[in-house]
């Protein structure tokens, strides 16, 4: 048997992600590069240098309008040389992926920043939290419901409620996440009229952070339920199998057999060993909650990075598109990482050297 | 021993099972029957063409609402007539009349009144004249409103007008139809209404209703009964319309409600079943067969090919799955004339392969141990014949169940893909139609019917599969038939 180290395991792991990571830049690379796409990007970035570099000149006096345009000429020769545009893209491709990983892609068309800027950048950078917040919350409370009911489910197999469950399971599999949306915003929101249609805030928000906090729940009780509801059925399912399997080990029948409470059985025997396949599936659920999260911030007019793709498709945003795609992987690649260092936690066999 | 079972007998023993073939083929005759009757490009000629929709009202609920309402909505209804009743003579002018009927049952007010009048033939360069009169139950006769129509200078005799474009006349919004109301409404209910004070109450509710006195407010209520509307017209003896239309629009309409084009949902939604099932089957197929062929093929070569199968599979398997498969589609259908849902397959498939190659792989390594292989291969057998002939018969039970598990992720994806705007808007598939919806905001303006029945398909087809994929399980594992 193959005991690795804590530095060697989580090693062997970020090299993996890291390799997913360069995977997704690579295709986006290659997809923009032979398309075209990435020449557009860069003759925006370099038309709005341009602009700025004339700009300057014609502020300068004692410059005729034929200097100025012989010089801009000359200055966009040499922007269009130094970003490489005379060569093609498969040459560039490694300067290309340089600019996806720190975001240097120019600005939006149509798009701004809260605070009015139009770089791709500060446009996503600032929409991260949002987007992390509504997911950590919602794979939380999905963990929090699946283990507490696929717990008690576990104890309980072949009944009635066991059998509602995996008929609950397919349904929730088989519901659109964002039409499940625009169901509770017509039951919530139109019909009861007792939680907001979408959005961050209300309209005139309190400027207080207590009141503005609360505030920013009350506009989130409706995308979280969401996806707690999209989430959960499999969820439980999954947890509930997982424990039942265990729950028909030797381990177990021999525990009962010595006449432990069950209580402690549950606990130390059934649900501790079962710690790691369920993690492992708390790795597989935060593709669904990143997939939910995008359709779910989509329908709530939620400000994250979800609704951001919904615009920018709509806008025909390029870059914005490129650059989404990137830090969705980024969050995605992050978020396994952290899961990898959970499971030296859960299972000793990593740590014994 | 127990008695062998075939497959099929287990499969249909089971209640998914039943429960899943019978939506499936639900699923297949609702299909046949739209292949069989809607046009190919129905898409472009019907759907997305605003003239095949243009009489009907819009963002009305289904009919059938009036059972939970506990008044009978207005239904729509169009009156087509293409002859004339005969002639009359009025201050010695001798007019042709032609007549529409309506018989309004419900305790309603038609939502407006449409006249269309197509090809009139004019057998003289002075035109024609119209007067179109309007027949209440209560035997009032109003003149609603009178036009002519001249040829254009030197055309050929019989000109033909509104041929290209047919006539639209608006009854129930055009001005000079509310200077006729005024006058009668102000004369016989002795009101004295201005004309701005109509035009804040919709003039379908004077047209088709009488006032009362309620509290000292004047409301209007329906007037049932027969209504008439008179189309006379002054001309030549020959000259004739074609074809007369007057629509009454309906506070309802048709199965399922129409949307904010009038378009006709029931309609689109139908249409949905083959794109549905097409979408999925393809889909599954192509991505199953790329798959299973690449586990095979690396669970059986080994070695380097092997290497380099299985390490793409992993990073491809570990791409956050949303966000890779929006860039694709996105940047195909940005060229020009790529069909869209041809982009959205091609995306579900190239991300959708590399769980199936692990899982084949691991299976074919365990296979190729087994004593008939190495008996295959003793014999001097080809790779390609013993992965064909003695590794695929021995899996293609477990690949089957799984093309069919893949099926409702495929038709889930899409129809998110469509809602995300990256779908082909000329085609009516059950996600474009939500994303009409939602940029329409029929949720937050309550247009249920809009929003609930292609999320309720979307299910019911991912369902069908969902139920035939569990319903092949115990075949397909064969460790669950002891339970």
């Amino acid at each position: 048997m193959i005991i690795l180290g804590v530095p060697r395991y989580l090693g062997v792991k970020a090299f993996n992600l890291m390799l997913v990571l360069l995977g997704v830049l690579l295709l986006t690379a290659i997809l923009f590069g032979a398309t075209g796409l990435s020449d557009k990007i860069l003759r925006a970035i370099i038309s709005e240098e341009v602009r700025g570099y004339r700009a300057q000149l014609s502020q300068q006096k004692g410059l005729t309008p034929e200097e100025i345009n012989h010089l801009v000429e000359e200055y966009k020769k040499n922007l269009e040389i130094e970003y490489g545009l005379d060569k093609p893209w498969y040459v560039r491709l490694p300067d290309m992926i340089r600019r996806i990983v720190i975001l240097d892609l120019g600005t939006s068309k149509h798009m701004t920043s809260f605070t009015g800027s139009n770089q791709i950048r500060d446009i996503i950078v600032e929409r991260v939290p949002y987007t992390v917040m509504l997911m950590t919350t919602a794979v939380l409370i999905v963990f929090a419901i699946g283990l507490g009911f696929g717990t008690w489910l576990s104890t309980k197999v072949g009944s009635l409620w066991d059998r509602g469950l995996s008929f609950f399971a397919s349904i929730s599999y088989a519901t659109p996440t964002w039409w499940l949306a625009l169901l509770l915003i017509l039951i919530f929101s139109y019909y009861l009229d007792i939680l907001p249609y979408g959005g961050l805030l209300s309209p005139n928000p309190p400027k207080e952070f207590l009141p503005r906090l609360l505030d920013m729940m009350y506009h989130a009780i409706l995308p979280i339920m969401t996806l707690v509801l999209a989430l959960s059925g499999s969820a439980i399912y999954i947890y509930r199998s997982i424990l039942v399997s265990t729950a028909t080990e030797d381990f177990v029948t021999v525990a009962r057999a010595k006449g432990l409470p069950e209580n402690l059985v549950l606990r130390r025997y059934i649900i501790r060993p079962s710690l790691h396949p369920i993690l492992t599936n708390l790795v597989l659920g935060l593709a669904g909650s990143l997939t939910g999260a995008i359709l779910t911030e989509t329908v709530f007019n939620w400000p994250g990075m979800g609704r951001l793709y919904y615009e920018a498709i709509l806008n025909i945003d390029e870059p914005l598109i490129l650059a989404l795609t990137y830090v969705f992987t980024l969050i995605y690649v992050a978020a396994r990482f952290i899961l990898e260092i959970l499971y030296i936690v859960v299972d000793p066999r990593v740590t014994v050297e | 021993m127990s008695v062998t079972r075939s497959g099929w007998q287990i499969y249909i023993s089971s209640l998914v099972g039943k429960a899943g073939l019978i939506l499936l083929i639900f699923m297949v005759v609702a299909s046949i029957y739209v292949l069989a009757t809607y046009p190919l490009d129905y898409g472009i000629r019907v759907w997305s063409n605003p003239k095949s929709w243009a009489d009907n009202p819009i963002t009305v609920p289904p009919t059938w609402v009036d059972f939970f309402t506990g008044r009978d909505l207005v239904t729509h209804h169009i009156t087509i007539t293409t002859t004339s009743k005969g002639t009359e003579t009025i201050a010695g002018l001798k007019f042709k009349v032609y007549e529409l009927d309506y018989d309004l049952e419900e305790d309603g007010f038609p939502t407006y009144l449409m006249i269309k009048i197509y090809n009139v033939s004019m057998y003289s360069e002075r035109g024609v004249y119209f007067v179109i009169n309007f027949t209440r139950p209560d035997g009032d006769e109003i003149r609603l409103i009178t036009f002519a129509e001249v040829p254009p200078p030197n055309s050929d005799l019989p000109y033909i007008a509104f041929s290209k474009n047919e006539k639209i006349i608006f009854l129930s919004k055009e001005r000079s139809v509310g200077f006729s109301l005024l006058t009668y409404i102000n004369t016989k209910y002795n009101l004295n209404y201005t004309i701005d004070k109509l035009n804040e109450i919709n003039y379908n509710k004077v047209l088709f209703g009488v006032p009362t006195e309620e509290g000292g407010d004047v409301i209007w209520k329906p007037l049932k009964g027969v209504y008439k509307i008179n189309v006379y017209m002054l001309g030549e003896d020959k000259d004739k319309i074609a074809m007369l239309k007057a629509v009454f629009g309906g506070e309802s309409y048709g199965f399922l409600g129409t949307d904010d084009n009038g378009r006709d949902l029931a309609q689109g939604l139908l249409f949905g079943f083959p794109v549905a099932l097409a979408i999925g089957f393809f889909t599954s197929i192509v991505t199953t067969a790329i798959g299973a062929s690449l586990g095979i093929i690396s669970g059986y070569k080994g070695g380097r090919v092997d290497e380099i199968i299985q390490r793409i599979s992993d990073v491809v398997y570990n791409f956050p799955f949303l966000p890779i498969i929006i860039l694709i589609v996105f940047i195909i259908s940005r060229m020009p004339g790529f069909p869209r849902l041809l982009a959205i397959f091609g995306a579900i498939v190239a991300l959708g392969w590399p769980g199936l190659t692990i899982l084949i792989r691991s299976m074919v390594l365990s296979l190729k141990q087994s004593q008939f292989i190495e008996a295959a291969k003793a014999i001097g057998a080809s790779d390609r014949r013993i992965m064909f002939k003695h590794i695929f018969p021995n899996l293609a039970p477990f690949i089957f169940a799984q093309m069919i598990f893949f099926t409702p992720g495929a038709i889930l994806a899409e129809a998110a893909l469509s809602f995300l705007g990256l779908g082909d808007p000329n085609i009516p598939t059950w996600g474009q139609i939500i994303e009409e919806s939602f940029r329409a905001g029929a949720a937050l303006n309550g247009w249920w019917w809009w929003v609930l029945p292609p999320g309720l398909l979307i299910m019911l087809a991912a369902i069908t599969f969902v139920f035939i994929a569990l319903g092949l399980e115990p075949i397909v594992n064969p460790k669950l038939q002891e339970r």
